[in-house]
């Protein structure tokens, strides 16, 4: 039987949790909050997550979790109405909905854009969370069998995946992981009892708090670039003049595309590393692939918009999948969301779906009653958001920072820790210059733990021999594939590659 | 500073951490530096990497410039370098670090809404009048939010006692 009783009591127990007024409020507000934040262009969805993450410091674990789950799902679709209106992505999710959602919106047809990015994503949203509930249970039956053996590869697995999958340098991709991984190793050793790296610093002792450093990697980087931009000419913005849902007729046509672009957003979502950005453009490439109209797409084809929007919106329920059933985040959002597990205790992992089980069955939920409330906000505040779409960067720029400052200090009410989350902020400027990733580094922060603890209960069951790693056959796999994205970011498989081609 | 001298400095300064914790971790038991230093290890490999990937790059980029050079006979378009955009950053990170390092000693109350303003004087985002509106308006949102509704704290400053 692949639902056990306690699955189903946990599915049972999760939808329950999640009818409570408090978290349906909650979860409708995260869903408006995302709706607008999306439609900012100088906003994107992980940032928006890492910014308001500690207004759920004070809130319980399930009601947290669900408004910041509402506020990704909210994003993917308000990213689209920027896009649509004003040629500029709200979020990098929906850079491939401008194609044909701003031709649209020329031709007058801005309503019919934004409706058809409404239906898309909210059938693409659904498909996801339902896939979410069916799948992660199952997965998470699989990994509670995972030893430490195991549960080293997987996140020896995640990390290498989310470094060597960047589209920059994959070498920056790995150190920036790497890095992060080492700097989870400071503070008090849970295993030798010991302070490591503290450099006599009290605030140390208890480790780098990850929130503080992701609030810095994602948010201050942004705030700064903002700060930058020249944006004294007004966006051409579209008027909204026509009705936005499409007819059944319409729907119909749309249908195979967005069930298409659906299932490419699960997929990709559940690749830890890739997120909506890669999602949409892979959805709409493969649209135009099928289509009998190839010439027409960049003008103000609808499938366009359907592709893309239900891709990036499918994207949030797989990058779920990994987040909750082996606690390695599929996307960078879901990184940050797992954060927003770990303030109040919880710890990635096999346990989630056990130990947890109200948490996580009430966050699936939550996902899925968000593309309902998403659809309801859509229809009544689409119209609302076209003027946060005028708020100039300029002005975004200090109002981030703030929320950063009072954000970081909120955490444990110390100042430390709002210095820490500058200089990460900083850091994190650099990183982004030169073109290296900062959402492996969080990564590693988050998994720095779970790693260090299973490689040494591994070793002491191999009584000190790594040859305990290929015992098992899962470990085996998830290693040798590990090992595999590290070789081909080597000079030795372009070589190699090179020589395949010229013989 | 171009990217290629940034790489280098952050390569370098990964490398000097790397180096830094494995010299910490010399006096540490097998159990507390076991994964350190293979992360160290790691870290010195990738760093030099990156570095020595950035100085290919770099040499590459100068071949092709020159490549340009030749073909245009001595002409080049040179990338412009906006200095005014980059001296506006770099005020902003300074007026972040003096918003920082003010908030505890003088509070909440003082500083932010001088910082929104002082921020909108040098990005030049709205008139005067309408810094101070929005200044005194969001630093009110905030505090509402985090401490009136979601029980959070912030710092006061000197203003702890008159307020709280």
């Amino acid at each position: 039987m692949l639902f056990t009783p306690t699955i189903v009591n946990n599915i049972v127990g999760g939808l329950g949790n999640l009818l409570q007024i408090s978290n349906i409020l909650f979860v409708l507000f995260g869903t408006l909050i995302g709706l607008f934040v999306g439609a900012m262009p100088g906003l994107s969805a992980t940032m928006a997550i890492a910014m308001l993450l500690p207004l759920t410091f004070n809130l319980s674990a399930e009601t947290g979790i669900s408004m910041l789950a509402a506020l990704y799902m909210g994003a993917m679709y308000g990213g689209s109405i920027s896009a649509i209106l004003i040629k500029t992505p709200g979020t990098p999710a929906a850079a491939a909905t401008i194609l044909d959602g701003f031709p649209m919106a020329q031709k007058g047809q801005a309503g019919k854009a934004l409706g058809i990015s409404l239906v898309a994503s909210t059938i693409g949203g659904l498909i996801s969370g339902f896939a979410l509930l069916l799948i992660a249970p199952l997965l998470g039956n699989v990994a509670l069998q995972f030893g430490p053996v195991e549960l080293f590869a997987v996140g020896v697995f995640g990390m290498t995946i989310i470094g060597s999958l960047t589209d920059k340098s994959v070498m920056k991709g790995l150190l920036s992981g790497v890095f992060g991984l080492l700097i989870a190793t400071i503070g008090m050793d849970t295993i030798s009892g010991t302070a490591r790296f503290t450099f006599g610093i009290l605030n140390l002792y208890s480790g780098i708090p990850f929130t503080v450093a992701l609030i810095g990697l994602f948010s201050v980087p942004q705030a700064i670039r903002l700060s930058m931009q020249n944006d004294d000419e007004a966006p051409i913005t579209s008027d909204v003049k026509d009705r936005m849902l499409p007819t059944l007729k319409e729907l119909w046509f749309l249908l195979p595309t967005i069930l298409r672009s659906a299932i490419i957003g699960i997929f990709v979502g559940l690749i830890p590393g890739t997120g909506g950005d890669t999602a949409c453009w892979y959805a709409y490439n493969e649209t135009k692939r099928f289509s009998k109209h190839k010439e027409l797409f960049g003008t103000g084809l609808p499938e366009g918009i359907a592709a893309a929007e239900s891709a990036n919106n499918a994207v949030v329920g797989g990058a779920l999948i990994p987040t909750i059933s082996l606690g390695i985040p599929g996307s960078s959002a879901t990184a940050v969301l797992m954060g927003g597990l770990m303030v109040h205790g919880i710890m990635p992992g096999p346990t989630l779906m056990t130990q947890y089980a109200n948490v996580t069955y009430t966050l699936i939920w939550a996902v899925i009653f968000s593309v309902i409330s998403m659809f309801v906000m859509g229809l009544l505040f689409t119209r609302a958001s076209i003027f946060v779409t005028r708020i100039k960067n300029r002005v975004l720029a200090p109002i981030i920072i703030i929320l950063c400052v009072i954000g970081s200090f909120a955490i444990n009410n110390s100042m430390f820790d709002v210095i820490l989350m500058f200089g990460f902020g900083l850091l994190g400027y650099f990183m982004d210059m030169i073109k290296m990733p900062t959402a492996p580094m969080v990564l590693g922060l988050i998994l720095g733990n779970l790693v260090e603890t299973s490689l040494y209960q591994s070793l002491a069951i191999g009584h000190g021999s790594a040859a305990i790693f290929l015992s098992s056959p899962i470990a085996v796999v998830l290693l040798a594939f590990s090992a595999l994205s590290i070789l081909q970011a080597t000079p030795l498989f372009n070589f190699l590659r090179k020589k395949r081609k010229t013989t | 500073m171009k990217r290629n001298t940034i790489t280098i400095i952050i390569g370098l300064l990964f490398l000097a951490v790397a180096v830094l914790f494995y010299v910490i971790s010399l006096d540490m038991m097998r159990e507390a530096y076991l994964l350190p230093r293979l992360l160290v290890y790691a870290i010195v490999v990738l760093s030099i990497g990156m570095i020595i990937e950035s100085l290919i790059q770099h040499k590459k980029e100068q071949e092709k410039i020159e490549d340009e050079v030749a073909s245009s006979g001595g002409w080049t378009a040179k990338a412009s370098f906006d200095k005014a955009v980059a001296i506006k950053g770099t005020l902003f990170v300074l007026l972040i670090a003096i918003y920082v390092l003010l908030i505890q000693p003088l509070g909440y109350f003082i500083v932010t809404p001088l910082f929104i303003v002082g921020a909108f004087m040098l990005l030049k985002s709205t008139s005067f009048v309408v810094s101070i509106i929005t200044a005194i308006g969001f630093s009110g949102f905030v505090y509402a939010l985090f401490v009136v509704f979601l029980h959070l704290p912030v710092p006061m400053g000197i203003l702890a006692g008159l307020i709280q």
